[in-house]
């Protein structure tokens, strides 16, 4: 293989020894990193096609049709090496693997071109990349609004982190963009949301998000782990940065831990330098899976887009449930819903056992084919508790005003037969008890 | 990165404003109070990069212009200084790392006598004089905040609620000389910089940096917004002791400033674009129980009397030079 080849397109091209001034210099990224190994398709490519071919490194040496796994911790240093630490540029050629690893660079190309972006980065857990995110993006002495029912993680974060980090946070409801726009300051600096929420699936206008972000020349980041870009690119309706817990939907099969931020490569690469000081590399083994993973996801995704819809329409005529969230259902929550913004809604349904949560964790034994346990997108069935899982830190009253009512429930429906699921939920929930007909 | 500077980032910002011109406007804005029981102090207000926001928390304790000899804490002449000395040291190692050169050292000292500006550059780790009368070069004509020093930048004044700026330059001729400031401005690393006050008079060193926003590691205010810290600070001073000497009433005073940079002049990614800071607007608030006329005498002569006003406004007297320091024999 010719040396060359190993480092980024547009790196040597960027190299400029002749220069007098700034104006004299020649980088100009703002796409990749990939090598001329990684297959790079136009985003006007169907999702399918993409899932499938975009970001595979074709091996120049073996032929091979799938990525190899580069497991690898370090690279042989060359000139291209020495250049990229004298330059500034180390991200782009491989040196070290928590600075960067052709197989990370392979599946952060798919997600790339399946979220409608040139530059990705892959992390460690999506936690790992929430953080490196708002710590990038953010300085000391700025200011922050998210939600007060963002994922527990998340909120955790931005809760017990930001202050002593010198960042301050306002929490809003996603929904109520009156209030969002209320709570921006001169100082803020970021808006971070989810394009659904969890467990509520509240879906918060991305458009009127980053119609407020814009006017305050803050940035918006949104979380779109559970919508994933088959059912919504959030880049093209005015977020900034994406970011997702590729744990989930993307990967698809809860054998791996891994997150991914999607997004201009001006912010990419504050990013890249944010998660490798704090260590949060996707190890190459990982990143192989998360690849393989995703090379289904539009057929899972809807899969489960449907499935849901059914789980969510059976599931609001069954006596024993007092309420059910889910955008296919309607209703005053979802009035504004911008149903052309959403390829579907993903797999999750999340809903209230009448009889609290005793009555549901009893539910959830009776439960044969979904596992009982946290998580969410994989191709099994999952069902657990938010109060007693994701969002066990709240107060009972902290989780009654964001509406996690007693007995509420989070399915994360697979791609099992859907007739199947709704057979189990059905015996699960059994007849209605006596006290629940009155 | 030669010198700890990232070239590459810089490199990125030049092909991104070629691309959108709009990612050049840089605006900056800085705060001062004056405060009869809690003294001078000044800090800085969010800035944006084109389209990127960067607030951070940077303020600082000064010495009143009417202090007594010996106080403490830097005077507002003091950080314009720095602002100005930072920026050209910026400049010159930038331009150096640009064109592969690496230092060892490089320092100016930057002094003003209450008529002109008088400052030294040394460079050490060059390999000739050519190549330091090379870079000085390219500060004379690319620092944003030199070339504010060097050429008469209007200063639009507000004060009152939802007043108009007054015209430029209503403040005729050189205010009377103040107390004469100097400080030795140091490079450390990247756009990491320390600035020391000269003389017999203490004052604690000042951090300078970028913005991470702009490849920095938020050590500090950066040079624009020390310069305008310096006018803002400046301005407040004289509206407190002068309406202690004009009214005899001891009130808080705040000013806000702010400029706005076109950073295609300082990075030549567009070279038609101004260098020097632009759209300079300082705005003081109205302090409550003056009438409208005291409220207009004070300002008025606060303005009239501002050095750091006159520095940006008027181009003074300056002098530059600079020396090659021989590396050091280990």
């Amino acid at each position: 293989m010719a040396k060359e080849s190993r480092t980024a397109i547009g790196f040597e091209e960027g190299r400029n020894d002749g220069a007098k001034w700034f104006g004299d210099l020649t980088r100009s990224r703002f796409a990749g990193p990939v090598t001329p190994h990684h297959r790079v398709l136009s985003r006007e490519v169907s999702p399918e096609t993409l899932a499938v071919h975009a970001g595979t490194y074709e091996d120049p040496v073996t032929g091979a049709v799938g990525t190899p796994v580069f497991q690898t911790s370090t690279f042989l240093l060359d000139d291209a090496s020495y250049a990229a630490f004298s330059d500034g540029t180390s991200r782009d050629v491989p040196i070290y693997t928590r600075y960067g690893n052709p197989s990370q660079w392979s599946v952060q190309e798919k997600i790339a071109a399946l979220e409608g972006s040139r530059s990705a980065l892959v992390t460690s857990s999506g936690m790992s990349a929430t953080a490196s995110t708002i710590y990038a993006l953010t300085n000391a002495g700025s200011h922050i609004v998210s939600a007060y029912d963002v994922y527990g993680g998340t909120y955790n974060l931005l809760r017990e982190d930001m202050p002593s980090a010198g960042r301050e946070v306002t929490f809003v409801d996603p929904c109520d963009l009156d209030a969002v726009r209320a709570a921006i300051r001169p100082e803020t600096q970021l808006l971070f949301f989810e394009t659904l929420t969890n467990p509520l699936l509240k879906a918060p206008s991305v458009r009127g998000l980053a119609k407020i972000a814009k006017e305050a020349n803050a940035l918006l980041v949104v979380d779109n782990t559970f919508l994933t870009p088959v059912n919504m690119r959030p880049l093209e309706l005015g977020a900034d940065v994406v970011v997702h817990s590729a744990t989930k939907y993307l990967a698809g099969h809860s054998d791996l831990t891994a997150g991914a931020v999607v997004g201009r490569r001006k912010f990419l690469d504050r990013i890249w330098a944010q998660a490798l000081r704090f260590g949060g590399t996707l190890e190459p083994l990982s990143a192989f899976l998360l690849e393989r993973g995703m090379k289904t996801l539009p057929l899972r995704v809807r899969a489960q887009n449907a499935n849901a819809a059914e789980v969510a329409r059976f599931l609001a005529g069954h006596e024993r449930i007092a309420a059910v969230h889910h955008p296919e259902l309607g209703g005053p929550r979802y009035a504004g819903l911008e149903r052309a913004d959403y390829g579907g809604f993903g797999g999750m349904v999340s809903f209230e056992v009448r009889g609290g949560d005793e009555a549901a964790l009893e539910f959830m034994k009776k439960l044969r084919i979904p596992y009982v346990a946290t998580s969410l997108g994989g191709v099994e069935s999952l069902v657990s508790m938010p109060s007693n899982t994701s969002h066990s830190s709240l107060t009972a009253r902290q989780r009654s005003r964001i509406g996690i009512n007693p007995g509420l429930v989070r399915f994360s429906v697979g791609i099992e037969n859907v007739r199947d699921l709704v057979r189990d939920l059905d015996e699960a929930l059994g007849a209605p008890a006596e006290e629940d007909k009155r | 990165m030669r010198n700890s500077f990232n070239t590459a980032g810089f490199s990125e910002v030049v092909h991104e404003i070629r691309n959108d011109p709009a990612e050049a406007a840089f605006l900056y804005t800085a705060e001062a109070q004056s405060s009869p029981y809690r003294g001078l102090s000044a800090r800085i207000g969010p800035a944006l990069f084109g389209t990127v926001k960067s607030a951070r928390r940077f303020s600082v304790e000064l010495r009143d212009v009417s202090d007594a000899p010996g106080a403490d804490g830097p005077l507002p002449m003091h950080l314009a200084l720095t602002g100005i000395a930072s920026c050209a040291l910026t400049t010159l190692v930038g331009g150096g790392s640009a064109q592969s050169v690496v230092f060892e050292s490089a320092d100016m000292d930057i002094a003003w006598d209450g008529g002109a500006v008088a400052s030294r550059i040394d460079v050490g780790g060059v390999p000739d004089d050519a190549t330091v009368a090379e870079l000085v070069d390219q500060v004379e004509r690319f620092s944003p905040n030199y070339t504010t020093l060097i050429r008469p930048v209007p200063v639009a004044l507000r004060h009152g609620p939802g007043a108009a700026p007054a015209s430029a330059g209503t403040a005729e001729g050189a205010p009377a000389a103040g107390r004469p400031a100097a400080c030795q401005v140091r490079w450390i690393s990247g756009t990491q910089l320390t600035s020391a006050p000269l003389g017999p008079e203490p004052g604690e060193e000042l951090r300078v940096d970028a913005p991470k926003q702009l490849t920095g590691v938020d050590w500090g205010p950066n040079p624009q917004e020390y310069l305008l810290m310096g006018l803002a600070a400046d301005v407040a001073s004289h509206l407190g002791r002068l309406a202690r000497e004009l009214t005899g009433r001891a009130v808080t005073w705040r000013v806000a400033v702010r400029g706005t940079e076109d950073v295609g002049g300082l990075l030549q990614a567009d070279p038609s674009a101004v260098v020097q800071l632009q759209d300079m607007e300082c705005a003081v608030a109205e302090p409550a129980g003056l009438s409208g006329t005291e409220l207009e005498k004070v300002v008025v002569a606060a303005w009239a009397a501002s050095e750091v006003r006159y520095l940006i406004e008027a181009a003074p007297a300056v002098r530059l030079t600079s020396h090659r320091v021989e590396s050091c024999p280990v």
